[in-house]
């Protein structure tokens, strides 16, 4: 059985937004964020942090920056994804915008990724990082102890 | 800002230059300085709660928000759709080649 503690994870835009909307459909998203954050070790590329950015506002995101400090470790990558990484990606079918991601995860060596998007899986059969919900998650981050 | 259904008014004296500061990032943030200032105070406080009670505070004005915007209710796949169209955007205005 895998853990992911311990281990550098991205939490994709829909679990921040579902979280922060209480989606009940996604009841594991707010668990993850509210609760199980100060577990995590995140890394936040620049995409994600741009479409987060257009989701909130001003106030909002500085606040959701702030509960981001409070995570285990929080690695914030500002530069662009490497552009040959995304044109491999979007040769092997992936959508620019999850080539983008995918060349964010690969570069930095990250290996899992937290999303509802199942797009990743369905475009993409060898993605270099595992796609986790967030349902998945909690229990990969409850499994190992405390 | 969170539960501003009752209000007390409070008189303050601020040093003349975090005033100045205050009214620039107003103007910048397109808000009244009086909204700026009880983000502000909102989020001095919020900076020594924990992350559930920070989030929530987060969360509640969000839904308030989208409440007001007609967006509240989306489906989730609605809102899974519009992620994604965003990303794409987002992603060509990054990367246009």
């Amino acid at each position: 059985m895998i853990s992911i503690r311990g281990e550098t994870v991205a939490l994709d835009t829909n679990v921040f937004i579902f979280a922060l909307r209480k989606e009940p459909d996604y009841p594991a998203c707010e668990t993850l964020l509210f609760d199980k954050l100060p577990a995590l070790q995140v890394y936040m590329p620049l995409q994600i942090f741009l479409e987060l950015q257009r989701n909130l506002t001003a106030s909002e995101m500085r606040r959701v920056v702030h509960a981001l400090t409070m995570a285990q470790a929080v690695t914030w990558d500002y530069a662009p994804a490497r552009i040959d990484l995304i044109q491999q990606w979007e040769q092997r079918g992936a959508k620019k915008g999850d080539a983008a991601i995918t060349a964010h995860m690969e570069g930095a060596a990250i290996r899992y990724l937290v999303s509802e998007n199942r797009d990743f899986l369905k475009e993409l059969p060898a993605l270099p990082f595992t796609v986790l919900s967030s349902e998945e998650a909690v229990r990969l981050l409850g499994e190992s102890g405390s | 800002m969170s539960s501003i259904s009752q209000t007390v008014q409070v008189t303050l004296r601020l040093p003349k230059d975090i005033y100045e500061r205050i009214t620039q990032a107003a103007l910048i943030e397109q808000q009244q300085v009086e909204d700026l200032l009880r983000t502000l105070i909102t989020e001095g406080l919020e900076a020594h709660t924990t992350v559930r009670e920070l989030l929530e505070h987060v969360s509640e004005d969000y839904r308030a928000r989208l409440a007001r915007e007609g967006k509240l209710h989306q489906s989730s796949d609605d809102v899974l759709q519009e992620l994604r169209d965003l990303r794409e955007q987002i992603a060509r205005d990054l990367y246009p080649r």
